[in-house]
């Protein structure tokens, strides 16, 4: 199928060039889920955006240790996500209030968690609490949510083993909900409502 | 509410809200673009390193330039000791490197600046150079000479010496002095 933008690329590179062409199908491979893992770690658009043009980069100019990559897949991971580890900044401050409301006033409203989740607000509070979790446990949740990773993939990215990567997402989820539970019903909660 | 519609609440709001958390789906053209940046830097990156390499080659040529001029030996004549009389009657203006690897070695910028007592250097004769002497001075002159104008040995035949009989006379007063 084609792909927009892909007759102004193959003009533009030659097909002899053979790194050219297999750096083009990686592109269009694995672009999106690099950007997935960016866009975990960083949050933003713009920063994802760049953070998957710096890997590509990296990936292209690699390009004569190509035959050495075994799993290009994991190879783009891994550089995806040290470079966004790199470019990550500062979360902007958000207002626990307002979001603990928003989730309240849907709640009242009878929408479905998924809707409620779906809200800007929502989405902010739960980024600022992974961001308070431990390293080794918001690096675990993070990666587990892009869902085109497996948790053997993300004990590969992160060097450790598999039962380790489930045991720190279990703790994360349970440290998450609890403190999502404590700041929605902190002033706002079933004895307040 | 009881707890558990709670629990269940608040888990499926945490289930729901993870996976949104990297759900998002990246501009479209996303492709496009990141494959228009390699290609806008291939260019840059080969006359990055044709200008590196350039450079380098122009580096080691000029290293290897200076190197060859500093270890060549210097036009002018090294200080040699002096020569032996004979050696100035022969006039030979030979450099005899065997001379110049014994002379004290200087820098070429002590070189450039040591002027020679006489030019060029004299140096001891060679083995060759003393027989060539001996060879003059035992050979008679018209030989040399002959040999200098590369004349045939034939011109230089002499003619068979005669040397007439000799006569014997007669002393006037000899026999009577034996008779006596």
């Amino acid at each position: 199928m084609a792909v927009p933008g892909q007759m102004a690329l193959s003009e533009a590179m030659p097909k002899a060039d053979a790194a050219a062409a297999e750096f083009e199908a990686a592109v269009r491979e694995h672009a999106r889920f690099v950007y997935k893992i960016a866009y975990a770690a960083l949050r933003n658009h713009h920063d994802a955006e760049d953070a998957v043009q710096e890997t590509f980069v990296r990936l292209f100019r690699h390009r004569h240790e190509w035959p050495e990559i075994r799993n290009p897949r994991a190879w783009l991971a891994r550089t995806a996500w040290r470079v966004a580890a790199d470019r990550k900044r500062r979360p902007p401050e958000i207002s626990l209030d307002a979001a603990a409301q928003a989730v309240l006033v849907l709640r009242a409203q009878g929408a479905a968690p998924d809707e409620i989740a779906a809200k800007r607000e929502v989405s902010a509070l739960l980024a600022h609490l992974i961001q308070a979790l431990p390293l080794d446990l918001r690096d675990a949740v993070t990666l587990s949510t892009v869902n085109d990773l497996s948790s053997p993939e993300i004990g590969e990215l992160l060097g450790i083993p598999e039962g380790s990567v489930r045991e720190r997402l279990w703790r994360a989820r349970r440290i998450l909900r609890e403190k999502l539970m404590a700041t929605i019903e902190r002033k706002h909660g079933p004895e307040g409502s | 509410m009881d707890q558990r519609d709670r629990n269940d609440f608040f888990d499926q709001l945490l289930e729901a809200g993870l996976a949104r958390y990297a759900g998002e789906e990246p501009l479209p053209g996303l492709e496009r673009r990141i494959l228009e940046k390699a290609l806008a830097r291939r260019p840059r990156e080969r006359w990055g390193w044709s200008w590196a390499l350039a450079a380098a080659t122009a580096t080691l040529a000029l290293a290897g330039f200076i190197f060859v001029i500093s270890r060549r030996p210097s036009t002018q004549p090294r200080l040699a000791p002096r020569a032996a009389d004979s050696h100035q009657a022969t006039g030979s203006t030979r450099e005899r490197p065997e001379v110049s690897r014994a002379a004290p070695r200087l820098r070429p910028a002590e070189q450039a600046l040591t002027r020679p007592e006489r030019f060029p250097a004299p140096a001891p004769l060679t083995e060759q150079e003393k027989l060539l002497l001996l060879y003059v001075k035992l050979t008679p002159k018209p030989v040399l000479a002959a040999t200098a104008d590369h004349r045939p040995i034939e011109d230089l035949r002499i003619d068979d010496l005669t040397v007439p009989e000799l006569k014997i006379k007669e002393l006037p007063g000899a026999r009577a002095e034996d008779t006596t």
